[in-house]
């Protein structure tokens, strides 16, 4: 459907700043810290300059931002916050309470690593952290796709089947700082598409309750099972905003997996953010050598997408996962994601070899060579049928 | 439903008969916070929103899935009462001015010692500092009661806990002095438009103080003094006395500032010596004599800073 | 073969302690940790601990403090309580009108403090049939309670134990059902003389003889486990009307504040003080709330007339 949309080059700070305007989001926390400060200095200049009417408040800490939006998602308002690095593990204390009570609040993220070193870079490690925390997550690879998130979350995340919190990811300055080509969509016609909030379950005098009680450790399972069935919801809630955000707004996500060049690959890299991108490029090229290399970008990792990449990657001889994040002593060697995608390959058979990659720490780049040096370790693995070894940190596993 | 004007009770048979925090709550036999809290209740009347941070007036009152308060209620951490009341505050504000709410309750949040002097400053300073329509009332229990009596940082000079227990090492038990969270609050905030410490000694005067500060339209604190039968170790029919005991000896003083004007609220006429208040309660058992001197002159200093008379011997 | 049958301990023994929180929350303690102590002397598998639920504990809130004592190793060792009772203990008499003999061992024994003779208290009782003997032990005659906050939460009690009622609650129940000998017991209590006259003054009834009496009330069968399945979206619970029907305090009193109508005035003074809200004013006076009053004894305190007298909870009949 054409629609009337103004194309500007803008960052992703600047780009989730006009989804959470589009939204009509009521409050906004903030507290600064690089590389995510510019999504909320460009709310503040919306507010100041009358585009945005939001109560936007200085939290005093990572901490205090994340408890402000739990006590304004509880009264029925829209609410956005976001941060980056250890300021996301500063408020850690607060994600689960969110989730619990089921309050769809949106949390953007632009990675940065953590301390030490004291290391302002990108790398994943902030949010991966917290990814079993009950909240929706995903990343966006582009500036575009993180306005169209900021959109999309909201949608999904309050959907009454699903009512929970998202953590709207985006590379720190790959994303968050370099401008792109962006069409911003009419405030109309995101007014229409995603609906004023209506919360399940409300702080309202005139029909009293009370939220979030202690209880006795009997009535811990039903609670941790409904949020568990939650995210099996937001499964299949994703499927039908995808199609219906596509169609609104002439996008062509894909729901989960988004494939590039698979159709007849041998070996796929399989990783989230931006630097699927620079894979693309790598694969592009060595297909032109006559190699078949694909790319999967996971959209979403929560909830994560077991299925899809059971029946995706069944077809491939070898696949790379690459992690821009750490977890130190992880099972088999490399990154979170590549432990995961593994677990959900488990009893696939023995085709389907699967190699880990951690790259790119720190918030250096992961640069085009270092695929093409990877693509030649799975095309190895895809000949021999032999993975050699599980995992490897770049580039001290793998030389160039 | 728009904020009222709270007016002034004028005496006991005033006090509203209408109750607002139930019957059937696990909190101690005696329990002062919860007396607090009944009488907070009260004052604020059907349009508030009470936000609950860990402790005891969490734990206590919606203990195992169930809950006594007959007004909206949401648990708070026991870090972020200041933040959660804060976007409360905010949210309805915006929502009104967007129109997509009419409802403009009292928020009020009851916390502990533990969580508004210790843990959860930063946020109580943070949520006060930004000029929000919020009272923070801090029921003060002068420990972590709820997890077993453990030293805060209003716990007094010499009470035992169990983080200070006495013993040939540490004679005192608690050694350090106590943290003067209203000095604190009322020191630094400039939007700041209520400030009062209150007693269950004086129920009205508590209940009224509650009224002015949700009166005054904009960040309020009170700190009330809330005897603890179990930590502080007595007879749970001796809540009021204790409290009673705590401002007739001077150990705890009773003052409001309002607009940056300092009052005190209530002077004795004598003060009674601090021994009487320390002899009954277990919590200060072990205490020698030089321990008592020492915290009688620290409650004779604080005392001449506010003008309250001086201490005479008890009657023989 | 049920799983019942597969996972039966033929040699364990659980004690069963019922306590108030606080104020008597070391002496429940106290009785569990003597009796596993004692039994440990002689090489059993023991455990002790308070009933985690409990905890913290509120003045007067009923609570429960167990042991579990066996020849073979405790396979059952992670269970948060006692399911089983094969030895109960009251230790302060008012527990009595709670639930006290729910799933009882058939030739349980209870074990209570109390100078109330067996018949009197049996009038509280369920007439449960597995109930062997009500053992009447004075042990508030014998010593005087210790009341510490030390030593809860696995942290070691700096008291010491079995110095209070808890030697002699012991010592009657070593004396009436053998879990562990007077010996092995007197070496681990901090006041053996107590715990001696426990054992030796303990009177021991035969319960059914009681109930064939008529003494007792009808017996309504054991509840039913608590499982989970389902909870309200969030958690979430809304506002009671009048009373928290899910938190029913009234077993919390060990004496009940009776008000002389003809002293009140009305002054207001015990509706505005009870932490509870058990006061409210009637025509004439006030009336109190039993099903919900805790019993904390504020109301008589400030009482400027002396209207309210505290009276045993046991003095009224069932």
């Amino acid at each position: 459907m054409a629609v009337a949309t103004k194309r500007r080059l803008i960052t992703g700070c600047v780009a989730v700043a006009h989804g959470v305007r589009l939204a009509d989001v009521d409050v906004i926390s903030s507290y600064p810290i690089r590389p995510y400060t510019g999504i909320m200095s460009e709310l503040a200049r919306m507010i100041a300059d009358g585009e945005l009417d939001a109560e936007f408040l200085h939290g005093a800490g990572e901490h205090d931002q994340l408890s402000i939006v739990y006590g304004a998602a509880a009264s029925g308002a829209r609410t956005f916050t976001g941060s980056s690095g250890v300021g996301v593990t500063y408020a850690a204390e607060v994600y689960s309470p969110i989730s619990g009570e089921r309050l769809p609040v949106q949390m953007a993220i632009a990675d940065r690593t953590l301390d030490p070193p004291g290391d302002f870079g990108s790398e994943h490690t902030d949010a991966m952290t917290f990814r079993n925390q009950g909240w929706i997550m995903g990343w966006a690879a582009t500036p575009q796709e993180a306005l169209d998130n900021t959109i999309f979350l909201y949608r999904v995340g309050e959907d009454p089947r699903v009512s929970l919190p998202q953590f709207s990811c985006q590379d720190g300055y790959f994303v968050s700082h370099v401008a792109d080509e962006v069409e911003i969509y009419p405030d109309e016609q995101v007014r229409e598409w995603l609906p004023p909030y209506r919360p399940r379950h409300v702080l309202d005098p005139r029909h009293p309750m009370s939220l979030g009680p202690q209880i006795e450790p009997e009535m811990g399972p039903p609670l941790q099972y409904q949020r568990q069935q939650a995210m099996e919801e937001a499964r299949r809630v994703i499927y039908e905003v995808t199609e219906d955000f596509n169609r609104a707004f002439g996008r062509n996500y894909a729901p989960f997996l988004d494939e590039y060049l698979t159709d007849d690959a041998e070996v796929v890299f399989v990783l989230q953010g931006a630097h699927a991108l620079t894979a693309r490029t790598v694969a592009q090229k060595l297909r032109n050598l006559g190699d078949k290399v694909g790319v999967i970008r996971l959209r979403w990792i929560r909830p994560f997408p077991t299925q899809e990449l059971r029946e995706s990657l069944s077809r491939f001889k070898a696949v790379g996962v690459v992690d821009n994040s750490v977890d130190f002593g992880v099972a088999a060697g490399a990154g979170p994601l590549a432990a995961e995608v593994r677990a959900a390959c488990y009893g696939l058979g023995d085709r389907t070899k699967i190699v880990g990659f951690v790259a790119g720490l720190g918030g250096e780049v992961i640069s085009r060579e270092e695929f093409y040096h990877m693509a030649h370790v799975l095309q190895t693995v895809a000949r021999t049928g032999k993975v050699e070894r599980d995992g490897y940190w770049l580039p001290f596993d793998l030389p160039m | 439903m728009p904020q009222a004007i709270l007016p002034e009770i004028k005496g006991i048979k005033q006090v509203p008969l209408e109750e607002y925090y139930v019957p059937g709550h696990r909190t101690c036999a005696g329990c002062g916070p919860a007396l607090v809290y009944r009488l907070v209740a009260k004052a604020a009347g059907p349009n508030t929103i009470f936000v609950g941070p860990t402790g005891c007036m969490y734990v206590a009152n919606t203990s195992y899935g169930c809950t006594p308060f007959k007004v909206p209620w949401i648990h708070a951490q026991i870090t972020n009462g200041g933040g959660v009341a804060a976007g409360i505050e905010a949210a309805f504000k915006v929502m009104r001015r967007k129109g997509k709410t009419d409802q403009d309750p009292h928020v009020i949040v009851m916390w502990g010692d533990g969580g508004a002097t210790d843990i959860g400053l930063t946020s109580l300073s943070g949520a006060l500092y930004r000029n929000h329509d919020v009272l923070f009332i801090c029921y003060d229990n002068e420990s972590y009661a709820n997890t077993g009596i453990q030293t805060s940082p209003t716990t007094p000079y010499g009470a035992w806990t169990t983080f200070t227990p006495a013993g040939p090492v540490v004679p005192e038990g608690k050694n350090l002095w106590p943290k003067d969270n209203p000095k604190l609050v009322a020191g630094g905030h400039p939007t700041l438009k209520y400030l009062a410490t209150a007693s269950l000694a004086f129920t009205i005067d508590l209940m009224n103080k509650v009224r002015r500060g949700l009166n005054a339209q904009g960040p309020a604190y009170i700190h009330v003094h809330a005897p603890c039968p179990k930590g502080w170790t007595f007879p749970s029919n001796q809540t009021m006395e204790m409290a009673k005991l705590a401002v007739d000896t001077g150990m705890y003083l009773l003052y409001e500032v309002v607009d940056g004007e300092f009052r005190v609220t209530w002077k004795p006429r004598r003060r009674k010596p601090v021994a009487e208040y320390l002899k009954a309660q277990g919590r200060f058992d072990h205490l020698a004599p030089e321990h008592v001197e020492k915290i009688q002159a620290w409650v004779d200093r604080r005392a001449e800073e506010v003008g309250l008379p001086a201490v005479l011997p008890p009657v023989e | 073969m049920r799983p019942e049958d597969l996972f039966a301990e033929p040699t364990l023994k659980q004690v069963t302690v019922w306590s108030r929180g606080v104020i008597l929350g070391k002496e429940g303690r106290d009785v569990a940790f003597a009796l596993a102590n004692a039994a440990m002397r002689e090489g059993k598998h023991v455990q002790a601990f308070e009933n985690y639920v409990d905890l913290p504990d509120r003045v007067n809130v009923p609570v429960t403090a167990y042991a579990r004592i066996s020849a073979e190793p405790i396979e059952s060792r992670f269970l948060y309580e006692n399911y089983a009772h094969d030895v109960v203990v009251i230790v302060e008499e008012s527990l009595i009108r709670g639930p006290v003999l729910d799933h009882i061992t058939p030739g349980a024994v209870l074990v209570v403090n109390s100078k109330r003779p067996a018949a009197e208290l049996a009038r509280f009782l369920p007439r449960h049939p597995n109930l062997k003997s009500i053992v009447t032990v004075d042990a508030s005659g014998i010593s005087s309670a210790v009341k510490s906050l030390s030593g809860q939460e696995g942290a070691t009690d700096a008291t010491g134990i079995g110095g209070g009622w808890a030697g002699p609650l012991a010592g009657a129940v070593v004396r009436a059902t053998g879990l562990a000998t007077l010996e092995s017991l007197l070496a681990v209590v901090k006041d053996p003389p107590a715990a001696q006259r426990g054992y030796d003054t303990a009177t021991i009834t035969p319960a059914q003889e009681l109930f064939e009496r008529g003494l007792g009330k009808p017996w309504a069968g054991d509840s039913q486990p608590k499982r989970y399945l389902e909870a309200p979206f969030a958690g979430t619970v809304d506002a009671p009307e009048r009373r928290n029907d899910k938190m029913v305090t009234g077993t919390w009193r060990i004496t009940r504040p009776v008000l002389t109508p003809e002293l009140c005035t009305q002054c207001m003074i015990c509706v505005v003080d009870c932490p509870d809200a058990c006061i409210t004013l009637t025509e004439t006076a006030v009336q109190v709330d039993y099903e919900y009053c805790k019993g904390c004894g504020i109301c008589t305190q400030v009482c400027p007339t002396e209207a309210f007298k505290d009276v045993p909870e046991l003095d009224f009949a069932v």
